[in-house]
């Protein structure tokens, strides 16, 4: 009896995706349950299973095509059993991992990146050089867990800024467009002391490409103004460096700015809801929310992801940093589900552990904010005595959507944000 | 000069002015603290004023001297060449030392930091009392780094005075000894002996272990030692010394060796039994700072003692008492308090070297270390015999080893003995901290004729594919 097999409904109100691979062929027999295909699916990619159990005998499309839901995908011919098993458990969640993605259309050169090439020699060490070092020690990694790339298993520079995006959840919108299994990050082209492979002619997009272009497409038609601004933020480095070794002794969790500014953040979305809105242009409404969930955007081989925080308001510093690196964590494993990056109403992004100084972060989604998070840098300030003194200046980039919020708004909830961060005594009376 | 009562507020003191002090308070000053030295003698420390300078000084002339009157096999005949001592110390004093520390002294004006003479005191862990002829001056500080050093221990039933010296005494005696008695054939005792063995003195060392150099195995010692012997240089191991008596002219040694008490006369006796932190005196019972059984200050990897803003560096903290590591050390207490990137020690080798007749030079793993620790690896060594340049100097003595690790090929450790081995330990040890594998090295052109070839020969050895051997 030949059955065909549509394209299921794969959840979240997905209409379409994209099947990145074929997981059986022409001939296979297969039973109800194996998973048949690999779906993407807003930057998730997941397995959809057979209802079906039999033998293949037609698929209706191409790896790479997009279809919608209710296409035809596979023609069987069996007994039909399973089929009241269509439902949402056939399909399964899968890592976003590289080698989903190499299926594809990864060259073998490129094939490394999640796998730790670090070599420890004899005595425990790592070759990497002091420079390397430092940089890790400096950025809270253990050079031991950082994916090598250098000649003989050296950790290079590049390994270890690249490994800290992934691990501090930090991002940046500019890395989006450089970083993906097949174009290394900016950082690697410039440290790598190896020559870039360069690479003339046509890529395909990954599935994460396209679906990070197609979400940027959507955002070029929104006015936007993004305000600069720059805050001394010396008390909270000190606070920070008095918690961050209770945070980890105690909490075995890594405090880092941005917990900080999510916080911060969230109380600024709560003191000036215009900044935690959406715009509903046919309806002529702005749609404030209540609750305030701070999407983060996270890097990974794989491209941008944003997983939201849900009501950061309400959480502590120590909550939200565990989140952060929770959720970064699932981002790098590919556990992240569609669930964990929906509902967000405010976006941070971080470019500060890029060592990045300002930049134009777009706005996220329907949201009507985004904070950019630069470096702290030590630059000359003049302080309350009048005197030239060293500061630790956090860069800022605020950018919002100009349809809903005028430049004095924008700049008067970037004042309050400085103001938070510039003490965290301060941020603790009103948050 | 009574300042009074009132504490002058500084940022950062730094306690002592030797290389570790000196550095560090340049360091922290460059990274926008206002710092003040604190240093009751001279300017340098130990290594600058009675150390590793003016004993490298001396080795120097007694190198130049033993090449002047001894026969060289390539014919060069200096006849009556004679030392005029008095010149030497002259030289030794005023060209070297003071050279050195008055230009240190510069250097830390030029980075603004003030020097303030006396000797320091905690009062408690935010004050110090800087103690002067004529007064005192207190100093409330923010941040402190003591750097206070080591001085010569004392055998109590040898004390130092007239004929009994230490390694102070050592370099400055007025005389060139005829005999000279040293107890401790440690680095510091055997440098000067074999210094003044050069010389033309009949040096006797008598040491407690049943070796002398420790530190360094056998195989590399014994070209210094086989030389030592060869110009009357004797040595006595596993004896301890008992008590000493002196008169005007010369100094009795009675000592235990072989289950039997001996005894021994020389012109001079050195001391050089090891050094001691100077920690006591420094009101450290005043503070809350943590010594150990030792005497050593307890501190974390940013150097940071058990008082969070206070920091020790250098011989008084635990590890080698090596000038160069008190440095080391120096920079990461500055970095720490400027809240610095580099604020940790992260090292992975620590070089070590003994000026001797030929040099002995150490990096990382040793053949004993690999031993010990089970570790995988692999030794490979280059003799000097086979590097030309050490030929065409005549001083074909001594070799190259390389420790790698088996798997991966990183060097992890490395020895050299022989001509300039205090410099081509450099070269090794930065490849260790670097990571790079013999293949590394064996791919660097090594110039030639150099010293430095034999390292790259040892390194193709290690790689299965020498050219030279
Ligand atoms: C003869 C000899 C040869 C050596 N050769 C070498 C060598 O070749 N290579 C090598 O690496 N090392 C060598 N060393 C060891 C080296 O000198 C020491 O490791 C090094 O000097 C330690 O530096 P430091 O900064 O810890 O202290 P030091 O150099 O000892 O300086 C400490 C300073 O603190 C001052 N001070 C102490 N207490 C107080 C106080 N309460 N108030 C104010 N000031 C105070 C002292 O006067 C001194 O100037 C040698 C040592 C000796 C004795």
């Amino acid at each position: 009896m030949t059955e065909i097999f549509k394209m299921p409904d794969i959840g979240e109100g997905m209409a379409e995706g994209d099947i990145t691979s074929w997981l059986v062929k022409v001939g296979d027999t297969i039973t109800a349950d194996d998973p048949v295909a690999e779906v993407q699916n807003d930057k998730l990619i997941q397995e959809i299973l057979s209802p079906y159990t039999g033998q293949v005998t037609k698929l209706f499309v191409d790896a790479g095509t997009t279809v919608e839901v209710g296409d035809p995908l596979i023609e069987f011919d069996g007994d039909s059993s399973g089929e009241n098993n269509l439902d949402n458990s056939q399909v399964s969640q899968s890592s976003i991992s590289s080698n989903v993605v190499e299926t594809e259309n990864s060259t073998p050169q490129n094939t490394i990146i999640n796998e730790n090439n670090a070599v420890q020699v004899a005595n425990g060490r790592v070759l990497a050089m002091p420079s390397v070092r430092h940089l890790a020690y400096e950025k809270n990694i253990d050079l031991t867990k950082v994916p090598a790339t250098g000649r003989h298993g050296h950790v290079t520079l590049a390994d270890v800024e690249n490994f800290q995006e992934l691990d501090s959840s930090a991002s940046t919108q500019p890395k989006m467009s450089t970083t993906s299994q097949h174009e290394p990050s900016v950082a690697a082209y410039e440290k790598n002391e190896s020559a870039p492979v360069l690479r003339e002619g046509r890529q395909p997009m990954t599935p994460v490409r396209k679906a990070i272009a197609k979400a940027m497409d959507t955002q070029v038609a929104i006015p936007t103004v993004t305000n600069f601004d720059s805050v001394d933020v010396r008390k909270l480095v000190d606070h920070r460096n008095a918690f961050k070794e209770i945070a980890r002794d105690d909490k075995g969790l890594r405090l880092t700015y941005l917990a900080y500014a999510v916080k911060a953040l969230a109380a600024v979305a709560k003191k000036f809801p215009e900044l935690n809105a959406s715009v509903d242009m046919k309806a002529q409404e702005i749609v404030y929310h209540d609750d305030v969930n701070m999407g983060i955007a996270v890097d990974s081989p794989a491209g941008l992801f944003v997983p939201v925080i849900k009501n950061a308001d309400r959480k502590s510093i120590f909550t939200i940093a565990q989140e952060i690196t929770d959720l970064a964590e699932s981002v790098r494993d590919g556990s992240i589900t569609s669930n964990q990056m929906q509902g967000g109403t405010i976006t941070i992004s971080n470019l500060g552990s890029a060592r990045g100084t300002w930049f134009t972060p777009i706005i996220n989604g329907k949201e009507v904010a985004i904070l950019g998070l630069g470096s702290i840098l030590k630059e000359p300030i003049v302080n309350d005595d009048g005197e030239l003194a060293v500061g630790r200046n956090m860069k800022l980039s605020l950018t919002y959507d100009h349809r809903l919020i005028d430049g004095m708004l924008g700049q008067s909830a970037l004042n309050y944000l400085k103001q938070l961060l510039s003490d965290p005594a301060y941020m603790l009376m009103e948050v | 000069m009574v300042v009074g009562a009132q504490a002058r507020e500084i940022d950062t003191v730094v306690i002592g002015s030797g290389p570790g002090g000196y550095v560090a308070a340049i360091r922290a000053a460059d990274l926008g603290k206002k710092v003040v030295i604190i240093e009751r003698d001279n300017i340098g420390g130990v290594c600058l004023n009675i150390g590793c300078i003016p004993l490298k000084a001396l080795i120097n002339v007694g190198h130049r001297y033993r090449e002047a009157t001894e026969e060289t096999p390539f014919g060069l005949i200096t006849s009556g060449a004679t030392l005029d001592w008095q010149q030497t110390q002259n030289w030794k004093q005023n060209k070297v030392v003071h050279t050195l520390t008055s230009g240190v002294e510069m250097l830390l004006k030029k980075h603004h930091v003030e020097i303030v003479k006396g000797e320091a005191v905690f009062n408690d862990n935010e004050t110090v009392n800087v103690l002067q002829e004529d007064g005192h001056e207190l100093l409330q500080f923010n941040n402190a780094i003591i750097a206070t050093g080591s001085r010569p221990i004392e055998i109590p039933t040898i004390p130092f005075g007239g004929r009994i010296v230490d390694s102070t005494g050592a370099l400055a005696f007025t005389e060139i000894p005829k005999k000279l008695i040293i107890i401790g054939g440690g680095v510091i005792g055997s440098e000067i002996g074999g210094a003044y063995a050069n010389l033309g003195a009949q040096v006797t060392i008598i040491e407690g272990l049943d070796h002398t150099l420790n530190g360094f195995d056998s195989e590399m010692t014994k070209p210094v030692l086989d030389d030592f012997k060869a110009h009357g240089g004797v040595i006595v191991t596993s004896a301890i010394a008992k008590k000493a008596t002196q008169t005007d002219t010369e100094v009795t040694l009675v000592y235990e060796a072989d289950g039997k008490e001996q005894s021994i006369t020389g012109d001079y006796l050195l001391v050089a039994v090891g050094r001691r932190a100077n920690t006591d005196g420094l009101g450290l019972n005043n503070t809350d700072i943590k010594v150990d059984s030792k005497g050593l200050i307890i501190k974390d990897d940013t150097m940071r003692t058990s008082v969070p803003h206070i920091y020790a560096i250098g011989d008084i903290v635990a590890g080698p008492q090596l000038a160069h590591k008190a440095s080391f050390e120096g920079k990461i207490a500055a970095a720490a308090i400027a809240e610095d990137a580099q604020a940790r020690d992260l090292h992975y080798s620590l070089p070590s070297v003994a000026y001797t007749q030929y040099e002995l030079a150490t990096t990382g793993e040793t053949p004993d270390s690999v031993k010990v620790n089970h570790l995988d690896a692999k030794i490979s060594k280059f003799p000097f015999v086979g590097n030309g340049r050490a030929i065409s100097m005549d001083q074909a003595v001594g070799f190259v080893r390389l420790i790698s690790d088996k798997s991966s090929n990183a060097l992890i450790g490395a020895q050299v003995v022989g001509p300039a081995a205090s410099d081509l330990i450099s070269e090794l040890s930065l490849a260790i901290e670097n990571g790079l594998t013999t293949k590394d090295i064996s791919l660097t052109i090594h110039p030639h004729p150099t010293l430095g070839e034999a390292i790259m020969d040892a390194a193709e050895l290690a790689d299965g594919l020498p050219i030279h051997i």
